[in-house]
């Protein structure tokens, strides 16, 4: 029997392919990463150098990993209990395993829900029982993700959130949004940038309306954010849309036209928001409010510049007189204020900002002072000089050249 | 005169581009700034920041709300967990105190 190599991935993926077929290795259907191979190559041939009794009980699980060749996650949650035949991931299923996710401490926590490719808020006190729930149903739903796909996995990680009802802090599901968002960037580069917040509010939308596949949403967002359409009309619309839309996965086209604006059920959705309204939920409506502003403003400003993050910088100037502030132009005590009183601080900058784009306050008054005073004993000498006439000059030594001018006086 | 005027200008120069941070993040919403955008914080607080989950300023806003939007605890919050002088501290909260005014 000829000896294998210990190290397959020393062979290109077409090598590593006739090879195992010329051992009678079942490959995978279509085209697999050159890991699937390597580990096929491993696992079969590799353990041919040793007894083969090892290598006949891999075959059933090498089955159901083929099928999910998107890397160490799949492969490590879909055999958990099985023998791993790569070392990489005997280590990473033997962490996974603990299955008392109250129990790990806040950095494990957190590197482990980056392993399932979420990525998660701060991990405090208020958080942490959310991140662990959220861990706790990926693991159980990791290993039955067969999908070929990278939409469904990170749809499922969606999913664990809807059915934990989206409880205190709306920071987990913004987060895990965040590689979703950024997967569909790459193709909406060209559209709008305010493709980021579409998807932010679908999901938690979602959260309240369905528990159903956001597979259908997510790709209709970008059909959505491609057709640009007229928003206003669709309003109403939208929110209806989207749950028909939830039963439809597949009509990610029908979808598209109709459900356009899911932007605008920021709306509704913030209703239904828990009254709990934790520090980022209050943020987050906030911000959204924003952008509905703005997506109508875009639609009735086409031609107006988009920025990446889909917010305008437009220079928001604080409303004089809101909010308890007096109208007052005592903007030159500004910088000592800031850090001790709070009301004369915001008003001085309110005014601050439309009327000194310079830093300067206080010097400014102080050089125009020393500025009037040169110039003024500059004119004074001046005077002084060209009253002086016929009498012995006093200054004349210093000034050869005046003299000159008294005469023409 | 001419060097205490020289000394009067360098010092009002310092505190201005001290403030420029501050002006520059209180004058618009933050939107997706970066939490070193926020006056204070310098880029090794920043870094700490990050691998802990604030990488973004909204965040550090939030753990601000969080705590009531209270000056003394966020900023003992910030010196104890992420090891801020007292310094940056402070302009932090204030900073984001500003924000919250003009903002929220």
């Amino acid at each position: 029997m000829p000896e294998f190599l210990a190290d397959p991935s020393v062979l290109t993926k077409e090598k590593l392919k006739s090879e195992l077929i010329a051992n009678n290795v079942s490959l995978p259907g279509g085209e697999q990463r050159k890991d699937v191979y390597v580990q096929l190559y491993l696992q079969h041939l590799t353990a041919r150098n040793a007894p083969a009794a090892l290598a006949q009980p891999d075959f059933s699980s090498d089955e159901e990993r083929e099928p999910t060749p998107l890397g160490a996650r799949s492969r490590g949650g879909a055999a958990p209990g099985r023998k791993a035949t790569k070392k990489t991931d005997k280590p990473r299923l033997e962490e996974k395993d603990d299955l008392d996710v109250t129990e790990i401490s806040n950095e494990d926590l957190q590197e482990q829900l980056v392993k399932y490719g979420v990525t998660p808020g701060p991990i405090l006190a208020t958080t942490r029982k959310i991140y662990e729930k959220k861990l706790q149903k990926l693991k159980e739903q990791g290993p039955e993700l067969g999908s070929s796909t990278l939409l469904p996995t990170v749809s499922s990680s969606a999913e664990n959130t809807r059915q934990n009802g989206n409880n205190d802090s709306d920071q987990y599901s913004d987060n895990e949004e965040d590689p979703k968002v950024e997967f569909r960037l790459e193709k909406r580069e060209p559209l709008k940038a305010k493709t980021k917040t579409p998807v932010t509010l679908k999901q938690r939308r979602v959260v309240e309306h369905n528990q159903v596949e956001t597979t259908a949403q997510l790709p209709v967002d970008d059909a959505v954010m491609s057709e640009g359409t007229p928003i206003a009309e669709t309003i109403v619309a939208s929110s209806n849309e989207t749950l028909v839309v939830n039963r439809v996965p597949g009509n990610f086209k029908h979808a598209a036209p109709t459900l356009s604006i899911s932007e605008f059920s920021d709306l509704p959705r913030r209703t239904p928001k828990k009254p709990l309204m934790t520090a980022e939920v209050v943020e987050k409506t906030l911000a959204e409010e924003r952008r509905v502003e703005r997506d109508i403003l875009k639609e009735m400003f086409p031609y107006e510049v988009s920025t990446p993050t889909g917010i305008s910088a437009s220079c928001r100037r604080p409303i004089k007189g809101a909010a308890g502030r007096p109208i007052e132009l005592s903007d030159f005590r500004m910088e000592e204020s800031f850090s001790s009183k709070y009301v004369p601080k915001y008003v001085p900058l309110a005014d601050d900002k439309p009327e000194k784009p310079v830093t300067k306050k206080r010097s400014i008054p102080m050089w125009i002072k020393i500025l009037l005073f040169v110039v003024v004993s500059v004119f004074l000498f001046v005077v002084y000089q060209s009253m002086e006439t016929n009498q012995g000059n006093p200054f004349s030594k210093y000034l050869g050249v005046p003299e000159a001018k008294i005469q023409d006086d | 005169m001419c060097f205490a005027s020289g000394l009067c200008f360098l010092v009002e120069e310092i505190m201005a581009t001290r403030t420029q941070k501050f002006k520059a993040f209180v004058s618009e919403p933050m939107g997706d700034k970066d939490v070193t955008a926020v006056d204070g914080i310098n880029d090794e607080l920043g870094l700490k920041l990050a691998a802990k989950g604030f990488d973004k300023a909204y965040i550090l806003l939030g753990q601000f709300l969080l705590l009531k939007k209270d000056h003394a605890v966020f900023q003992r919050w910030l010196k104890g967990a992420y090891g801020a002088s007292p310094s940056q501290a402070q302009r932090c909260a204030s900073c984001l105190t500003d924000w919250c005014y003009a903002f929220l």
